[in-house]
């Protein structure tokens, strides 16, 4: 290589990495006064009102909540128990198994005295075949449906809910995952608040629940958790949700509701055959459709998103399941962006097209694999003897500070809105946690972004990989 | 450190941006003092945050005694209670001119407002005033701040402060909706008629989730008279419309007849359903021609709810337009919907079709042969064939002269000649052939073929059909179509015959009836092709049991037609949620029960629980003691008269045949304190005519019948008075 073409690559390595850190800064800042004023409006908004008046009107709106259940008989018992005692009045809990290979539908059964009931199925419905259709005989557990269906992966489970209940609106969640009480009054608020647009979509923050007390199904006390991997995920989880999606919420480009806590409008969720189960990514993928769906419809709509803790899950205290379930939510994310590639850019879908599909290419999945392409090339520069060190330490300086002020900013907003953590120690131990992570959680992010590259390049078959439960009762 | 260093060398068109490592030092710096700035603030906001609880706990404290006193006081308090209370008035007063205090304060009353009643309450919002906290929620609303005004306007009404309503009402069609909302639910709270105001006045839409807390708010109000909401149904802003139809429906004001069933058509989904609610809710019969008019045009979510109102207030005449939807509709769930309101009008008169498994019941096996081709009009002995009707419920019955099974090849005879000789029973097989494998078209040509059903679609409802067009003619006609009806022994027209028998009010009619019947089933043996109802699993399977009247008859079936459901128990028993309420029922029956009891106990025996189906077994033996005890006395003739042909569809063992003597009587009714055993007015005066004899006194203790020896006296009386 002469030396004049290699000296052009550089000042062109040189030119995308200046931009691409530039627009990062910005973005970032941005997103900070975004969330911010977002946050501000919704606290104030909220401070006054009892929701709890409205819990038992009985023209309340209805919901079902459709909780996808795999080998989960440890916890089932415990979680579904957890999901009645929610404070509303007109909601059905709906377990889906999905050909559970252990005993977890004859532990429904036993515990919640089920008995098969009729069903009029739809015979062109695209999903597994459903086996059987329960419900309690106790009227103390009359909100509660159980599905039994052929073994099909969550999506599927989730699309069999969504179509056999009769509810307005449709919540998708873990079934593992613990909710507030009154989680569902805010959810119908968020749904039917609005006048002029219709709500197609409700979002909300996922709390990590490791290491806190739960008693009863309901949350005791909240406790930073123990492993190091998991406060990291808290305090990616804290930014992640308090500052990037609240932000993208305030100029409703909200791309993503998380799979664990998402509540959809079921007529729109039909209208687009509900979530695609061809991808790992369903949950991005189905709100990607349901807005190309409205904005083909050309009916005013909008994604709302609710920043109360109202939704508190395990996270992967194992690396190697940490790993995994990053690689997965990578090819998900190239599976929807590829899926819909005609958005990029397009203004057809306004600030959809122009702003939030492109922010997701380059930052949600370019990215990581800039990063890695950048650590190969410092190494290589440096091998080559032509690093300008007085400028490398300026600028990795100066974006590893920024990072962790960034990270400090978001346990700024968390402890001013939601002051979860209450203890002095737990937010000392948050804010070690920011300075550590850019050097050591992050670069396992990168690489398992780069192997879910990598594993979809070629083609290697992988699907959802497992997370042990520990299960809440133990944890308390 | 070099402040001024060039990165990289030009050597292109495009060059990067010669940065100075300084540049990015001070960024470094800023971040730096940002994040440190955070930092401090992080934990500020969290010492603010606890220091702020702390305090308002000890206030909390110290002031609970003081507010307590004020609340507590009477002018019947002991002197010193009374110097006390000046003094704390004076105190306070003082303390008052603190505007922290005050706000505190304000706090205070407002969060225990929250947790009083009646007097207290009131006593807490007197003290509110005559504190002059009022006046800075009066100054709240003056704020450009929504946040601020709110709070004031809530405030104010938490504390029930009249005459701020005025006040209020202005913010009813502020642009900011956090104060709009704020003042509209205000304007409820603070006047009973705040709700007419804002019907009247509104101009902004009203979020469903408002329309909710308003609701709420106004179940709240105490003494409330609610005025009449139709007259918001005109209203050009279509939120109060649609608020004004759930209002109606919350408090039941069904007096808009004709302006809600006018809202069907209304353009907006949200109204349409909203007035279909009503209609459901208030039974508006009169709508249902308008609610078929608009169906067509409406969508999917609408067309189940307009299902949902037919199948409440519908009846025979709207089958053909839900069969007619039912057919049509490719959305799954609205022709769904459509067949769950033909079965609401009409029980069970559309059975599920897929995914039937067939079982077997024991005992009741019948061979029909299987050709090469799965279509079973070719039967070969060496096979078996699994029938299942899906379609309705469905007799069959054979005759010397008619066959069962039409037969179009050359095997025929051997196959009638069996049927005669045998009894046919046709039941689910599992084993013996995959009926599952068959496709609709298949099945439906068997039944054809069967003779099992019709190819009409419309067959389903035939013999109501043909009631409806009985019941539409005068007498001449209908006393000519009787006359006219063929002697087939068809069930359709054995049940028909039955209707006429027990709902003609011309006697004369009825009469026809009965002996059109009697001829049918004395000339005819008796066959019936029941179809089985399904099996634990919830699965509904059909059986066909065809019975011949030849005393070799082997095996004779229970007749179980999937019609349970029609006990009065059945939905009692699918509410009791223990064994002993289930128990308790099955007792019930027992001395109430009648043959769809029975039915219903059969399926019963099924049951895994060991008492139900040892209990269910006692109480089909009790019933059908009592029934066969009433049979025996109701129908008497000459010839033998097999009970099964006499109790129609009904459940009865067709073993059991009596030996009637040629004296009729009619049933004894037995004087136990209760209706359970007492004819039917109608049948009585049947009888009657028929010349049907009352049954004789059964009790062995008493004996009402007068014996000749008292009659001998009292004529002997009567001729002593004469002479």
């Amino acid at each position: 290589m002469s030396t004049s073409l290699f000296d052009i690559v550089l000042e062109y390595i040189d030119l995308i990495f200046l931009l691409f850190s530039s627009i990062l800064f910005c973005l970032f800042v941005f997103m900070g006064y975004f969330s911010t004023r977002n946050s501000l409006h919704y606290k104030n908004k909220n401070s006054f009102g009892d929701l709890s008046k409205v819990m038992a009107s009985p023209i309340a709106p209805t919901i079902t909540i459709i909780a996808p259940a795999y080998n989960e008989s440890l916890t089932i018992v415990e979680n579904i128990r957890s999901l009645l005692s929610l404070k509303y009045v007109n909601y059905e809990v709906m377990v889906v198994n999905d050909g559970s290979k252990d005993d977890t539908l004859q532990k429904m059964i036993e515990a919640y005295d089920l008995v098969k009931v009729e069903r009029e199925i739809d015979p062109n419905w695209k999903s597994k075949p459903i086996r059987g259709v329960y419900k309690s005989k106790l009227l103390s557990f009359a909100k509660l449906t159980i599905i039994d269906k052929e073994n099909g992966g969550k999506s599927d489970a989730l699309n069999t809910g969504i179509f056999l209940s009769e509810s307005r609106y449709v919540g998708c969640i873990d079934v593992d995952c613990l909710l507030r009480p009154d989680a569902l009054l805010h959810v119908v608020k968020s749904f039917s608040q609005r006048t002029k647009k219709r709500v197609i979509a409700v979002g909300g923050v996922i709390r990590v629940a490791n290491s806190c007390t739960i008693s009863g199904g309901t949350l005791e006390e909240i406790k930073l958790p123990k492993k190091w991997l998991a406060r990291f995920q808290l305090l990616e989880y804290t930014r992640s949700f308090l500052l990037g999606r609240m932000a993208w919420g305030r100029i409703d480009s909200l791309l993503i509701i998380s799979g664990a806590f998402g509540f959809f409008d079921r007529e729109i969720a039909l209208a687009v055959e509900g979530y695609d189960t061809n991808t790992v990514g369903e949950d991005m993928e189905m709100v990607f459709r349901m807005r190309r769906y409205m904005h083909e419809l050309k009916e005013a709509y909008t994604i709302e998103y609710i920043p109360d803790s109202l939704c508190w899950t395990e996270v992967p205290e194992d690396l190697n399941i940490l790993v995994n379930q990053r690689d997965r939510w990578t090819r998900g994310n190239l599976e929807t962006l590829y899926k819909h590639k005609d958005m990029f850019f397009n203004s057809k879908f306004g600030r959809l097209g122009l702003i939030s599909y492109p922010y997701w290419f380059f930052y949600e999945w370019l990215a990581p694999l800039l990063e890695f392409f950048g650590f190969f090339t410092i190494i290589y520069f440096w091998y080559l003897g032509i690093i300008n060190w007085d400028f490398f330490i300026a600028i990795t300086a100066a974006i590893y500070v920024f990072s962790i002020t960034f990270s400090f900013y978001a346990i700024l907003w968390d402890v001013y809105t939601y002051n979860e953590y209450k203890k002095t120690k737990d937010i000392l131990m948050l804010l070690l946690c920011a300075i550590l992570e850019p050097i050591t959680f992050h670069p396992i992010l990168v690489y398992s972004a780069v192997r879910g590259n990598l594993k979809k390049l070629f083609r290697v078959k992988s699907g959802w990989g497992s997370q042990v439960r520990k299960g809440f009762a133990k944890a308390a | 450190m070099n402040l001024t260093t060039q990165t990289y060398k030009s050597l292109l068109y495009v060059n990067s941006t010669a940065t100075d490592t300084n540049v990015l030092w001070n960024l470094t710096f800023l971040f730096l003092g940002l994040g440190l700035l955070y930092f401090i603030f992080i934990f500020f906001f969290k010492n603010k945050l606890s220091q702020k609880a702390v305090k308002t706990a000890s206030k909390r404290s110290e002031l609970a005694p003081v507010i307590s006193n004020f609340l507590f006081h009477s002018p019947k308090d002991s002197k010193d209670e009374q110097k006390e209370y000046v003094n704390l008035k004076i105190e306070i007063r003082e303390y008052l001119r603190d505007k922290g205090f005050r706000k505190i304060l304000a706090e205070i009353l407002f969060d225990l407002q929250k947790d009083v009643s009646g007097t207290t309450e009131e006593r807490l919002f007197k003290l509110y005033r005559e504190l002059g906290l009022h006046h800075d929620a009066f100054a709240k609303l003056k704020s450009w701040r929504w946040e601020v005004v709110s709070k004031g306007i809530l405030e104010l009404t938490q504390m029930q402060v009249g005459e701020s309503y005025q006040l209020i009402t202005k913010f009813i069609n502020d642009k900011r909706g956090t104060i709009r909302k704020q003042a509209e639910i205000a304007t409820i709270k603070l006047r009973h008629e705040g709700i007419d105001y804002i019907l009247d006045s509104t101009s902004y839409a009203i979020s469903e989730w408002q329309q909710l807390k308003m609701i709420e708010a106004l179940s709240g109000l105490k003494d409330y008279e609610p005025p009449r909401f139709k007259s918001w149904l005109i209203s050009e802003n279509k939120d109060v419309v649609l608020f004004a139809l759930r209002l109606i429906k919350h408090y039941n004001q069904n007096d808009a007849a004709a302006s809600i069933i006018e809202l069907i058509k209304h353009k907006n989904d949200q109204i349409k359903l909203a007035a279909i609610q009503c209609i459901k809710d208030f039974n508006f019969v009169e709508a249902k021609s308008t609610l078929r008019d608009v169906f067509l045009v409406c969508n999917d979510e609408v067309k189940i709810q307009i299902l949902g109102a037919i199948a409440i207030f519908g009846n025979e005449s709207d089958i053909p337009f839900l069969n007619g939807v039912s057919v049509k509709e490719l959305n799954f769930l609205v022709s769904s919907k459509a067949r769950s309101a033909m079965n609401s009008i009409a029980p069970e008169s559309v059975l599920p079709t897929k995914d039937i498994t067939k079982t077997k019941a024991a005992g009741s096996d019948i061979e029909i042969p299987l050709g090469e081709e799965k279509k079973p009009s070719i039967i070969h002995s060496d096979d078996t064939i699994t029938v299942s009707i899906s379609d309705e419920y469905l007799e069959i019955e054979t005759t010397d002269e008619m066959d069962v099974f039409e037969i179009d090849d050359s095997e025929s005879d051997e196959i009638k000649n069996k049927e005669i000789v045998d009894p046919v029973v046709v039941v689910p097989e599992e084993t013996d052939f995959d009926f599952e494998e068959m496709d609709n078209e298949t099945v439906s040509s068997l039944d054809v073929e069967l003779g099992l059903l019709s190819s009409e679609n419309d067959d389903v409802y035939h013999s109501k059909v043909n009631v409806e067009e009985y019941a539409e003619m005068d007498f001449a006609d209908k006393d000519t179509y009787l006359e006219n009806m063929e002697e087939t022994v068809d069930s359709k027209q054995v049940e028909f015959l039955e209707i006429v028998m027990e709902h003609e009010v011309e006697s004369e009619l009825r009469f026809k009836a009965f002996k059109k019947l009697k001829k049918l089933k004395t000339s005819f043996p008796v066959k019936k092709i029941l179809q089985k109802e399904s099996e634990e699993t919830s699965e509904p399977t059909s059986s066909i049991i065809v019975e011949s009247e030849l005393p070799e008859t082997k095996q004779s079936k229970d007749i179980v037609i999937g019609k349970e459901q029609e006990s009065v128990f059945y939905p009692l028993f699918q509410k009791a949620v223990d064994l002993d309420s289930k128990l308790l029922l099955i007792k019930q029956m027992e001395s109430l029960g009648d043959e769809k009891e029975i039915v219903f106990l059969q399926k019963l025996l099924n049951s895994k629980e060991s008492k139900i189906v040892k209990l269910s077994k006692k109480t089909v033996a009790v019933l059908e003691k009592k029934l066969s005890d009433s049979i025996q006395d109701i129908y008497a003739n000459d010839d033998e008269i097999n009970l099964l042909d006499t109790l129609g569809d009904d459940l009865i063992n067709p073993s059991q045949t009596f030996e009637l003597e040629n004296n009729i009587e009619a049933p004894y009714i037995e004087e136990k304190g209760e209706k359970d055993n007492k004819l039917p007015l109608e049948l009585c005066f049947l009888y009657d005519e028929f010349g049907i004899n009352a049954s004789e006194e059964k009790d062995d203790d008493f004996d009402f019948e007068l014996s000749e020896e008292f009659f001998l006296n009292l004529s002997n009386q009567k001729e002593n008075h004469e002479h």
